[in-house]
């Protein structure tokens, strides 16, 4: 009797144990495991690969800055095949929202984000980063906005959790310097990896 | 004569899940301390923007005293009772430096344990790394069509083909010119 307690209580305790070690949830587990885990995603570092599994995106992430205009540059990728991360913001992961662009089309091919508007509520988005951790985030919502009300306020002002923001152009195509008429925003959440 | 085997093989067996069982449970208590009762700090969120508040959570062995927490980041703060664990809220300056900096715990029996916190500092007005309110420009135009105009498009194929043409033409003279040359 005592043994057969003594060897269920031992299986129970190899499983937290491994479940700790590995990182994969088990039924209980002491929150310092998880803790130590998620503090490591606050440390700054830049991202490298994006991954959006309900649109079939997995891309490359090189830092951007600001165009002379003011706006985000986007990559200089003439493909469009490459996102980019503002890295003058949080990295994905840590409080802010850490925000990254995409071409939707480029001249000659469509682009890395061509897709964005068909993500939805609930879609899980992937970022890799440059220390070997990844960051998970849901979707929180789909919206457009005009090319020239960027919300910028929205994205820089909340400070309280760790968000992610795609960003690509959309709707109806201008021309000139405008090119299309809005920009398609998905807003996410941090979510435990 | 073979019956009483069994239960010696059986016995062993038991034995032996008990003595490994045994050592597991010795395993357990006393790493749990170590983790689960131990002295810990944490800071939530650890990346905070200057300016802003976060919150600390700690733990000593005995949480119905406050305790002490300092940091490069925000001076010297006393952790109180909440909960079965201290806490406090701090507020981290708006004019600090960009970085990580170390928070330190120091309980009354004097054990200490550290975790850092990550400040970003990013001056985001509109001489700084606030972007305009004109959204980036993501589109060349290519799905709705516009990317390469039709027109630039026969203007090309046109071109290289009158050049061709041309280029044969001129061949195609100077071979019928030559004989008559040479003639």
């Amino acid at each position: 009797m005592v043994s057969l307690a003594l060897t269920v209580l031992g299986l129970f305790a190899v499983g937290i144990g491994v479940g700790q070690l590995t990182g994969l949830p088990s039924f209980g587990g002491w929150p310092n495991a998880a803790r130590a885990d998620t503090d490591r995603l606050h440390r700054p570092s830049a991202p490298s690969v994006v991954v959006i599994g309900s649109i079939g995106v997995r891309a490359e992430v090189v830092p951007v800055g600001l165009a002379e205009d003011g706006s985000i540059a986007p990559p200089r990728d003439s493909r469009g095949a490459t996102a980019g991360w503002y890295e003058h913001g949080p990295s994905p992961g840590q409080s802010g929202s850490a925000v990254l662009v995409g071409h939707v089309d480029t001249r000659e091919a469509a682009g890395v984000f061509h897709r964005l508007d068909e993500v939805r509520e609930g879609d899980l988005i992937q970022v890799h980063r440059r220390d070997r951790r990844t960051a998970a985030f849901r979707v929180d919502s789909v919206e457009t906005f005009p090319k020239n009300e960027f919300p910028v306020k929205r994205i820089f002002g909340d400070h309280s959790r760790a968000r992610l923001v795609l960003v690509t152009c959309g709707g109806r195509w201008v021309g000139g310097e405008t090119g299309y008429a809005d920009n398609v925003m998905v807003f996410a959440t941090r979510v435990p990896a | 004569m073979r019956v009483p085997r069994i239960p010696t093989v059986r016995h062993g067996l038991v034995r032996l899940t008990t003595v490994l069982a045994a050592a597991g449970i010795a395993t357990i208590l006393l790493a749990a301390p170590a983790r689960a009762g131990g002295v810990w700090i944490q800071v939530t969120p650890s990346s905070v923007t200057a300016g802003y508040q976060t919150k600390i959570k700690a733990s000593c062995q005995d949480n119905t005293n406050g305790a002490e927490v300092r940091s490069k980041a925000f001076g010297t703060v006393t952790v109180q009772p909440e909960n079965g664990l201290l806490a406090a809220t701090v507020t981290v300056p708006a004019s600090l430096a960009e970085g990580g900096y170390d928070v330190t715990l120091t309980c009354r029996t004097g054990s200490t344990a550290t975790t850092t916190m990550w400040v970003l500092n990013r001056e985001y007005s509109e001489d700084g790394y606030m972007p305009s309110k004109h959204g980036p420009h993501t589109g060349g135009g290519f799905l709705a069509g516009a990317g390469d105009s039709p027109a630039a498009q026969v203007w090309l194929a046109g071109g290289a083909g009158a050049l061709l043409a041309g280029a044969a033409f001129g061949l195609v003279s100077r071979r019928r010119r030559a004989p008559a040359r040479t003639r």
